[in-house]
């Protein structure tokens, strides 16, 4: 399989990073030389510099060949036109980053059509989507949805004074009988990622993910110890696209939001284009700027700039000032595990949300994908095709292997949480929590 | 085209305006001729006299002269001039037919009341001086009709202003059009409807002019005889306020006249260029503009207000009722700048200056606050009234959050920084005036509640004042001659929105100073 990257930023490498880990042949364009050989000498890629807009560029990285064409630069114009040669060159599938809202919206449909990419994704979107999770889920350090929304992962690491801690699975099942609206889906203790089985005990400080239906999200924040109203007093750091589009859709909730943005043009724009947000302009390094907002009347400070060292240093700040809930972006993943030590409550990366949606597109059949940035499991929804092995049949015939859950189907449009006894039928959406090794196994058995 | 090559002729941009702005009047003044002829009054051949003279002095002024210096002060200075010019020749028909003349009333002071009356008229105020206007018991006029629809015409001319109407047949403006359009346009900014300037001032005069027939017509159904429902008609389209009778629309002491009037202020009040879209684009212009929809809640909550305090007081006849008809129709009447009154007589209902102090304190509020920009109303403006309380909501922020950038915005929209700055310079100046006005006419003899209404009534175009000089009486008795003279230069300092005036005597002298060292050119 080859695919092409178009773009070397953040994204772009990430996605080719990974793409070649799983064994693909990538082939990153990149305008800048800089950019290019960075990339070139962290990963076993290929590189060619120049324009994604240029046949003969493009025709250099193996368009004729090319299954899949990943267009990822900050430009919108350049994705366009990258994907529309693609598909001249007769490449299957093409996916095309589009940031601008007047390109993204009803006006510009006929563009888009025009453009023939299979699937539009927009790094920014996807983050403030995961952060706006997060913020709803106080305490929760990921959130991820799956099946339309209808079914929610929420992990968080236990504290003492949790209901669960120092249960087994069996016996907080037979707590919460006869309705069963969640499952445990990984616990993580350590560096060790597992997927319990019922004999299971869960202890103070272990990393737990539980899936469970949207009805349910309360019930299992609260079970995990996370009992906190949601936030109505947040600070974001930073003014960049993700944090206006965060601060946009807060503003809508009737939430006080404040934000603060380093440069002045771009905190005038952003304080032009916001409606009830309050801009302030300074850096968020600065412990004079931070109190300015009037800290220990803030429930949440979410840190969203592009420079790891001051989310961290701004969120742990924060942290000291009495902020009972902190969320950071982080870039590189290197230190992350430090994160929750220092007083950051939940991190999350562009990268991944974007990387999904490419992963799930490389394997075809999956529905939707959710990786975490902490332990090498995977959250996968299957839709169940027409004739597909699995229809008919109990999930306890199945035959799964030991690294495998089946954590919850959607029929209809409605959740529900898996257990053995469960038929399968054709046009469910199976959501599949699996060690990436595993994947495929899943997707035979399945299908 | 001309009989005089373009580039032989002195370049003045200031004279070339003004004498075009002379020619556009000369019409007018055929028109009240024709009109004084049909109804046998004996100034005809004065009114034509006068129009011969706008038409030759205009057109040899136009003629002999081509744009030169567009430079924006120079197009500030030539509205500036145009207005000065037209308003105080416009007196030319009230002094050759002796309107003014009175009982012991010396020849210079007649004078000096037919320029007030021009100034009042051509600025859409509509104080008037004219003691002897008719009234229905008494329809033999002892003005000519002629005269009386011409003194109709000047407001209608002011309304949507001429140096508007003129630039339409200078071709050669091009971008500068715009230009003249803001220095004569009320607001901060003005709107383009067309995308050549020169098409959107035709637009809106064409609009005003269906506009002013619209309400003929609706004043005619309301009871009016054809002549009041076109004399009425020009000076509410203008909102200027100008009535042939004595007691204004209180003479007819007709409800539906009174809600007519209403209605025909409030849209003259208004933006025509949102009267203009809402003809031509959308329904919802209206309710989409920020600027409507608070002109609205003022005239709404003004009224009740007054309402509730008149009933409270049992100020008025008629009860809650009685309240309602003079308090909604004088909010109207003071917001649009109109000064029309509804009062059958001093010491009657609608005669506010009888009324308590704070209905009487609202009213003074709405002389300062006005119409709506783009409007042909005077004030200070609803917009700038509302970026005045933005800026201050920006000032208390940003005391308490030093750091915190505040755009000034009006509901969504962002409101640039330039503007934010006019504005403030705006109403820094006008306050300046106000004071400087009332020192000024109090000195020359005004009482100070007659002066506090008379100098900001004059500053907004609004008409009636306070005291000596409210709704049905008139300023002759109020202030002393030189205090008329300067009131009457306030109204035209408000009517162009204050810097254009300013600019006028700066721009000459840079023009002559420019001029002086090369005088072998000309």
């Amino acid at each position: 399989m080859r695919v092409i990257v178009v773009g070397a930023g953040e994204v772009g490498s990430y996605v080719a990073d990974r793409l070649s880990r799983q064994g693909i042949d990538v082939y990153v364009v990149e305008r800048d030389a800089k950019r290019a050989s960075h990339l070139a000498e962290t990963a076993d890629v290929e590189v060619i510099t120049g324009s994604g807009t240029h046949p003969s560029v493009l025709a250099q990285a193996g368009i004729d060949s090319a299954d899949l064409l990943v267009a990822v630069t900050k430009n919108d114009e350049v994705n366009l036109i990258a994907s529309m040669l693609a598909k001249e060159a007769d490449v299957p599938r093409t996916i095309v980053r589009l940031e601008a809202p007047e390109l993204r919206g009803q006006d510009a449909a006929a563009l888009r059509r025009a453009s023939k990419a299979d699937l539009f994704i927009d790094p920014d979107e996807e983050t403030a989507q995961e952060v706006l999770s997060l913020i709803e889920m106080p305490g929760a350090s990921e959130v991820a949805k799956l099946g339309h929304g209808e079914v929610i992962a929420i992990g968080a690491r236990v504290p003492e004074d949790a209901p669960i801690v120092n249960k087994t699975l069996i016996e907080i099942g037979v707590e919460n009988e006869p309705e069963w609206d969640f499952i445990v889906s990984t616990i993580r203790r350590g560096e060790d990622t597992v997927i319990p089985r019922g004999d299971h005990t869960i202890e103070a400080g272990d990393l737990v993910r539980i899936v469970c239906k949207r009805s349910a999200r309360r019930k299992v924040s609260k079970l995990l110890g996370l009992h906190r109203d949601v936030p109505r007093e947040i600070l974001l750091l930073g003014g960049g696209r993700t944090s206006v589009l965060v601060a946009e859709k807060l503003s809508q909730t009737g939430a006080r939001v404040q934000m603060i943005e380093r440069d002045p043009e771009r905190a005038r724009y952003v304080a032009e284009r916001l409606d009830g947000v309050r801009v302030l302009n300074g850096d968020i390094t600065d412990s004079d700027v931070l109190d300015e907002a009037d800290l220990p009347r803030i429930e949440l400070v979410a840190a969203l700039t592009g420079e790891d060292d001051a989310n961290i240093l701004a969120s742990v700040y924060a942290k000291a000032a009495g902020v009972p809930e902190t969320i950071a972006v982080v870039h590189r993943l290197n230190f992350l595990s430090l994160l929750d030590q220092v007083g950051v409550d939940a991190a999350l990366s562009p990268r991944t949300a974007t990387a999904n949606g490419v992963l799930r597109f490389v394997r075809g059949d999956v529905a939707q994908v959710a990786t975490f940035l902490q332990g090498e499991v995977e959250l996968l929804e299957f839709e169940l095709h027409n004739g597909a092995h699995a229809d008919g049949m109990l999930i306890s015939e199945l035959k799964l292997p030991r690294d495998v859950l089946i954590t919850a189907i959607v029929r209809d449009g409605r959740a529900q949480i898996a257990r053995g006894r469960t038929k399968l039928r054709k046009g469910d959406h199976v959501i599949v929590v699996a060690e990436p090794e595993s994947v495929d196994t899943v997707s035979r058995i399945l299908d | 085209m001309g009989f005089t090559s373009p580039s032989r002729r002195v370049p003045a941009t200031v004279v070339h305006i003004c004498g075009l702005a002379l020619l556009a009047i000369a019409p007018g003044l055929f028109l009240s001729a024709v009109v004084e002829f049909s109804s046998g009054g004996d100034a005809g051949w004065i009114l034509v006299l006068c129009a011969l003279i706008f038409a030759v002095v205009g057109g040899g002024m136009w003629q002999g002269t081509r744009l030169g210096d567009l430079a924006i002060r120079t197009v500030f200075a030539s509205v500036a001039w145009s207005w000065m010019l037209v308003s105080v020749l416009g007196a030319l028909p009230f002094v050759l037919a002796r309107t003014f003349q009175q009982e012991g009333v010396s020849r210079w002071i007649e004078v000096a009341n037919a320029i007030f009356e021009s100034v009042s008229g051509y600025t859409c105020t509509g104080s008037t001086v004219l003691t002897n206007l008719p009234s229905l018991d008494d329809p033999d006029p002892q003005i000519g009709r002629g005269i009386l629809f011409y003194r109709q015409l000047t407001q209608w001319y002011g309304g949507m202003g001429f140096v508007q109407l003129v630039i339409t047949v200078l071709p050669t403006l091009g971008s500068k059009a715009l230009g003249f359009m803001g220095a004569e346009a009320p607001g901060p900014t003005s709107d383009r409807l067309a995308p050549r300037a020169a098409d959107t001032a035709k637009i809106l005069w064409k609009l005003y002019l269906g506009g002013t027939l619209a309400m003929a017509a609706a004043f005619t159904a309301a009871g009016m005889s054809l002549w009041d429902g076109i004399n009425h008609s020009l000076t509410t389209a203008a909102t200027g306020g100008f009535s042939t009778y004595g007691n204004s629309l209180g003479e007819f002491d007709s409800l539906p006249i009174e809600v007519v009037a209403q209605i025909a202020m409030l849209f003259g009040g208004s933006n025509w260029a949102l009267h203009w879209l809402f003809l031509t684009m959308s329904r919802k212009v209206y309710g989409q503009d920020h600027e409507f929809r608070a002109y609205i809640a003022i005239y709404v909550v003004c009224t009740i207000a007054i309402t509730a305090m008149l009933t409270a007081g049992s100020e008025v006849e008629g009860g809650i009722g009685g309240a309602l008809r003079v308090s909604s129709f004088n909010v109207a009447s003071m917001i649009s700048s109109t000064g029309f009154g509804n009062a059958q007589g001093s010491g009657t209902a609608g005669d506010f200056v009888l009324w308590s102090a704070t209905p009487l304190a609202i009213i003074l509020l709405l002389m300062v606050v006005g119409g709506m920009s783009g409007s042909t109303a005077g004030g200070t403006k609803v917009i700038r009234t509302r970026v005045l309380a933005a800026i201050s909501h920006r000032t208390l922020a940003v005391a308490r959050q030093p750091r915190a950038v505040v755009p000034v915005k009006l509901g969504r929209d962002v409101v640039p920084e330039r503007v934010v700055h006019q504005v403030s310079l705006f109403m820094m100046a006008y306050a300046a005036l106000v004071v400087g006005g009332f020192l000024a006419v109090t000195w020359l003899g005004g009482d100070t509640e007659s002066t506090i209404g008379g100098v900001i009534g004059s500053l907004g175009n609004m008409g009636p004042a306070f005291g000596d000089a409210g709704p049905t009486t008139n300023f002759q008795n109020a202030f002393p001659t030189p205090a008329r003279m300067v009131l009457a230069f306030l109204m035209i300092v408000g009517r162009l929105e204050l810097f254009a005036v300013l600019l006028m005597f700066a721009a000459p002298r840079r023009a002559l100073r420019r001029v002086r060292p090369h005088k072998h050119a000309f």
